[in-house]
């Protein structure tokens, strides 16, 4: 009964839905947000990845308030999870080869996070996909060495740290420039490694940022009960 | 184009019906890893639509990490399980693990 | 892929209508959000639109794709998995406390 009408619901939605795209009123084709100033951001580049310059430069307030969300909720995992402390035992025991590969793998692991977040402003990637590689590469110890223990409070600090200088680099801009988190630096030329001003340093900040949050979610995840 | 728009057209259809197969699976298992599936589709739709920072960071979080959580989720839930049927027996609660093939009630 | 965008949100509301199991409604959860991104993504795309990276070729074209709403994906994506670990551990905590994952039998304890 409750799947009939579940079923109904969402096929009234998606008649609905279908009526308007037909009779005209809802086109989003149409609907090119680019033409709110005519390719805007391609003609003003700050750096050659547009996403970039909108997350890091545009909208830099609003990249705030997201990891600041993502803080939050790896504060509440914690008090969730928090009274847990053994360590998952897996049923079978530990690989000799899964060690050894992940301790060849962890490395470069780590290196290609580090490209993405640096080469964020050039190239796809960013601080916030380069941060989970990171974090990916700690769970790929968690599962290769059920003894392993990240050391959480060096990670807690250096997530503290990197999210506190981001706030001084916006209280900077405010003092040096105008408005809070302006790019006060010098963009310098479109393309070079050593360009876009602040956007860079930010996008560091915020790679280690979002690695060692995410480990700090795994850590939690990777504990029972006794 | 016309191509491509084959492409989006096929990735479409494939992608709503392993949805409905990841709402609709009987095991906890098989939908997740369903869900893992439409992530890595996903993340084909954003290259055709030309989107690769957003395709980058769904390949590593959409399918990577979010399974892990959710696989994790499960494993931890099976063990205290096992640790709960020595001191309550009217539990009546599966002790396979939801990876080999038994399910979570 | 408007239309896929939609269906799959569709599907989620569907999902998270009929499963009285939390796990999967937490699945339906993530395949409405994956189906609003795709919505969102799709908005600022137009036909024979390139990726929006400058590079020495395409200096002088004007059909980027709108990076704005890529933007605005980039971040809920990762929000996204921030949600996702606080409802699991949410659900984890409510089985210590219940011993099942189903809703239905949670409400006859």
């Amino acid at each position: 009964m409750k799947k009939l009408v579940a079923v109904l619901l969402v096929g009234l939605m998606l008649l609905l839905l279908f009526i308007n795209m037909f009779d005209g009123s809802l086109e989003f084709n149409k609907m090119d947000l680019a033409d709110v100033d005519g390719n805007y951001y391609a003609k003003n580049p700050i750096v050659s990845n547009m996403v970039t310059s909108v997350v890091v430069d545009y909208r830099s307030f609003d990249t705030l308030g997201e990891v600041t969300v993502l803080f939050v909720s790896s504060l509440g995992v914690a008090f969730m999870l928090g009274g847990l402390t053994t360590r998952i035992k897996f049923k079978h025991d530990d690989s000799f080869f899964l060690r050894i590969g992940v301790k060849v793998l962890f490395p470069i692991i780590v290196i290609v996070g580090v490209f993405m977040f640096v080469h964020g402003h050039l190239t796809p990637g960013g601080g916030f996909p380069g941060g989970a590689l990171i974090g990916g590469a700690m769970l790929f110890k968690y599962i290769s060495d059920s003894k392993y223990r990240a050391k959480i409070s060096a990670f807690k600090v250096l997530e503290g740290t990197m999210g506190s200088i981001y706030v001084l680099l916006g209280i900077v801009g405010i003092l040096v420039g105008n408005y809070f988190l302006q790019n006060i630096l010098d963009i310098g030329e479109l393309g070079n490694l050593i360009s876009g001003g602040l956007i860079p340093i930010i996008y560091v900040l915020i790679g280690l940022k979002v690695g060692s949050e995410l480990t700090g979610i795994f850590d939690h995840f990777m504990n029972e009960e006794v | 184009m016309s191509l491509q728009l084959g492409l989006q057209i096929a990735l479409g259809v494939i992608m709503v019906v392993i949805a409905i197969i990841a709402v609709e699976a009987k095991k906890i298992i098989s939908s997740v890893i369903y869900l893992s599936l439409l992530s890595l589709l996903a993340v084909v739709g954003f290259v055709l639509m030309s989107a690769p920072d957003v395709a980058v960071t769904e390949a590593v979080i959409g399918s990577g990490i979010v399974t892990f959580l959710f696989v994790f989720t499960l494993i931890g839930v099976n063990k205290q399980t096992a640790i709960k049927e020595d001191s309550i027996n009217d539990l009546d609660v599966h002790t396979i693990s939801p990876l080999e093939g038994g399910d979570i009630k | 892929m408007h239309i896929v965008g939609i269906v799959l949100m569709l599907i989620g509301v569907y999902g998270l209508i009929t499963n009285r199991h939390i796990i999967k409604m937490i699945v339906s959860i993530n395949v409405l959000e994956i189906g609003l991104n795709i919505f969102i993504i799709a908005v600022g795309y137009g036909e024979n639109t390139i990726a929006p990276i400058l590079t020495k070729s395409n200096i002088n074209a004007t059909n980027f794709a709108d990076p704005l709403p890529q933007a605005l994906v980039l971040t809920a994506i990762v929000i996204g998995v921030g949600t996702t670990a606080i409802l699991l551990a949410v659900a984890r905590k409510l089985y210590q406390q219940y011993g099942t994952y189903d809703l239905t039998e949670m409400e006859g304890k």
